[in-house]
């Protein structure tokens, strides 16, 4: 038995030499190693033009470098696949999408083109489902040229619509979820706006987060600003934290928001769809005009709360006329809340469902509780 | 001749239960007719109610501790029914072994290793799990105790990371699907779990073996299955349905601070889950061809058993339309229909027959 064992395990061994056999085009410094990829699309030629930004993996240990150790390279194709392979072509390398950071969306492109551009990077194997999708303001591949110092682009853009994201300035969109809202017959999707401004710290320029774009299924697309954005995140569930400047009575207020939750309940009144939104948000006080910070009584307190109460339905109130009868646009996955509750109406209303968005109604209530100002807790009161 | 060990009902279970998990994380969703998000819960819910009733002919043929295999029980009956029972079986069991190891194969070829050719690393498992076979049931057994530990808190662990990721507006409205069609998903969700075949070979091998363990791990496996379900359908929504192994999408999707794409989790379940589960299957195999043929060689039917699931998994694997012909046809559900239903309660009948003429003589 031990023979035989001996014997089995002498044939294994050549399996163990294999790892070593010259599989070149697969070492790492020989792959294409894709951090962000911007989509354009030429509407007379009818192709789709891509800047894909690659780590050159040789200088990526430099430091002090005056650049960033990438590579834009610009291919296009009447497909991504076809455009992406004519990469490998030209270069010899293989892309490897698995660190792929960004993928930017060129303002050529709208809301279908966009879906049958995300289509390869739902289905090539490498790929994250979690890559953040984002919008430019003009062209994607200006986007993915810019350079700041010796940092990665894409890298630099993906913190920054982290970051705005924890700060409910911006939404974070991930592939997978791109794809589940445009795959729904009556939700319009958003995703993150990028736009190229001066760098103040810098000569050059910098890609700024600047709201939010709304990809309507009728092809068109509005904007909604970084309050705006704030307020849809309130309506859909998605404020983790953020910072929320206001003005009462003449009174310059700062809050910074610590949790919030909204509960969307929906019903039907004389027939029609009506949203009951309940925002609760807890907010710590971090300014209040020019008021001596230690005596803001109780009184003070309340009135903040009221006063930032009306503030987040008003604004609200506004961004869901707006959304909702005048641009015919559910970016609030109403109609997916009446298809859960009401599957017969929304299968009336969703046939026409632009025209059915302005009988919808909707009320808004917040409640807003303060844990702290400054740092005394409010429980210690 | 070395005498065969008894394991425990724990470690029995845990290897059936290990067996499982690999149908659960290697499921390919687009195989079959597809339900929506919300009716494919309930048919999960429903199979599991399927599996309970599944399970009452195997829980009558078992009558207390030490209960012989459905094989010994036949031979008392006819030696040629031990026989085709033991012939029946065995194709069932290298069915279930040929569309493991493609499944497996498929799994690691499009997306762990999808630019080389993985046919060695199916071999290279299927190896190792003769070689747990040939180790007997022992080993096996106690291997699946070791990693049923880190089996479950890694489910539990990636399901955890994801809970922010729920969404209820994935769900659609439900029984949007065919009544029927959602009958067929539940009894081949069913179906999937041939793992009750093997309580009615392998009972002389456990020892204390009792029917609430049976019910517990049921259960255990209906709650993992259920949970599973809520999470592909609530997480990954439509999305999901673009996807071969929504389990492994899942899991890219898992972050735990700093630590993100816990799909290495997924993949190593994967191996540890084929290697138990096929390691069972040749065990299985061994006790069937011994049956057949009446003579014990282990190492030749271990072997003999790889070989034909490695030919198997080679020929089915080559293009995923035929693994889905071959995954969808309704084999699975009358293999199973077969060997857990209507054998033991075959049996059962002969006995009382053979009873009553016995009383009569």
């Amino acid at each position: 038995m031990k023979k035989l064992n001996l014997i089995l395990l002498l044939l294994l061994i050549p399996f163990v030499f294999s790892s070593c056999d010259a599989t070149a085009d697969k070492e790492i410094k020989n792959r294409l190693i894709i951090e962000g990829v911007g989509i354009d699309y030429d509407s007379e030629s009818k192709e789709y033009i891509l800047t894909v930004q690659v780590l050159e993996a040789s200088k990526s240990g430099e430091e002090g470098g005056q650049s960033a150790p990438v590579v834009n390279y610009t291919v296009t194709g009447k497909t991504v696949a076809s455009a992406l392979n004519s990469l490998w072509e030209n270069t010899g390398r293989y892309p490897l999408y698995s660190q792929n950071r960004i993928i930017v969306i060129g303002s050529s492109l709208n809301g279908d083109n966009i879906t049958r551009a995300l289509d390869f990077f739902v289905r090539e194997y490498t790929a994250r489902a979690d890559v953040t999708v984002a919008a430019a303001t003009g062209s994607a591949a200006d986007v993915m040229m810019i350079q700041n110092g010796g940092e990665i682009p894409a890298k630099l853009i993906e913190n920054s619509i982290r970051e705005g994201n924890e700060n409910s300035a911006a939404v974070d969109t991930e592939l997978y979820n791109v794809v589940n809202l445009s795959m729904e017959k009556t939700t319009s999707f958003t995703l993150p706006l990028l736009e190229i401004v001066k760098d103040r710290n810098a000569d050059g320029e910098a890609v700024k987060v600047t709201g939010t774009y709304c990809y309507m299924k009728n092809g068109k697309k509005n904007h909604l600003s970084d309050m705006e954005t704030m307020m849809y995140k309130f309506i859909t569930d998605d404020v983790e934290l953020g910072t929320m400047s206001m003005s009462a009575d003449g009174v310059a207020i700062g809050l910074d928001i610590i949790s919030s939750s909204t509960d969307v309940k929906t019903e039907l009144r004389d027939n029609k769809p009506h949203f009951s939104i309940e925002i609760k948000c807890a907010v710590d006080i971090l300014e209040y005009g020019n008021v001596d910070f230690l005596n803001i009584d109780d009184e003070t307190v309340n009135r903040i709360c009221l006063q930032t109460q009306d503030y987040i339905e008003s604004c609200t109130t506004q961004l869901l006329h707006r959304q909702l009868k005048e641009e015919k646009c559910d970016i609030f996955r109403f109609f997916r809340h009446l298809l859960l509750k009401y599957p017969e109406v929304y299968n009336q209303l969703a046939t026409d469902y632009e025209n059915a968005l302005s009988e919808f109604s909707y009320d808004v209530q917040a409640k807003v509780t303060v844990r702290k100002i400054g740092q005394e807790s409010m429980v210690n009161r | 001749m070395q005498k065969t060990a008894k394991i425990t009902s724990f470690q029995f279970y845990s290897i059936l239960f290990l067996s499982r998990v690999f149908a659960l994380v290697s499921y390919v969703s687009g195989v079959r007719k597809s339900l929506s998000s919300t009716d494919e819960v309930i048919a999960v819910a429903v199979a599991c109610v399927f599996l309970l009733v599944a399970s009452i002919p195997t829980m009558l043929f078992i009558r207390k501790d030490g209960t012989p295999s459905i094989l010994t029980r036949a031979s008392c009956i006819s030696p040629v029914l031990e026989k085709c029972i033991a012939a029946v079986y065995l194709v069932s069991i290298v069915y279930t072994g040929i569309v493991t190891a493609s499944r497996f194969e498929l799994m690691i070829g499009s997306l762990l290793f999808p630019e080389t050719g993985v046919l060695v690393f199916v071999a290279a498992m299927l190896f190792a799990a003769a070689y747990g076979a040939y180790r007997g049931i022992e080993s096996i057994g106690r291997s699946a105790v070791i990693y049923l530990i880190p089996v479950l808190g890694a489910l539990v662990f990636v399901f955890a990371t994801l809970i922010n990721k729920f969404d209820v507006l994935n769900f659609t409205p439900v029984y949007t699907s065919e009544i029927p069609d959602m009958f067929d998903s539940a009894y081949y969700f069913c179906a999937r779990t041939g793992e009750l075949g093997a309580v009615l070979l392998l009972l002389p091998d456990v020892k204390n073996h009792s029917k609430k363990h049976m019910y517990n791990w049921i259960f255990a496996l209906s709650a993992v299955v259920i949970v599973t379900e809520l999470m592909v359908s609530g997480v990954l929504g439509g999305f999901g349905e673009n996807q071969l192994f929504n389990m492994y999408s899942l899991s890219v999707l898992a972050k735990f601070g700093f630590v993100e794409r816990l799909d290495a989790i997924i993949s190593c379940i994967w191996l540890i889950c084929a290697g138990v589960k096929m390691s069972m299957i040749f065990y299985i195999c061994n006790l069937l061809l011994s049956s057949i043929l009446n003579k014990k060689r282990k190492l030749v039917y271990i072997s003999a058993s790889a070989v034909a699931v490695f030919a198997g998994a080679a020929v089915i694997s080559v293009s995923i339309l035929r693994f889905s012909e071959v995954v969808s046809s309704p084999l699975t559900v009358i293999m199973f229909t077969f060997t857990i239903v209507v054998m033991p309660l075959a049996v059962m009948a002969a006995e009382k027959i053979k009873e009553k003429r016995n009383e009569k003589a």
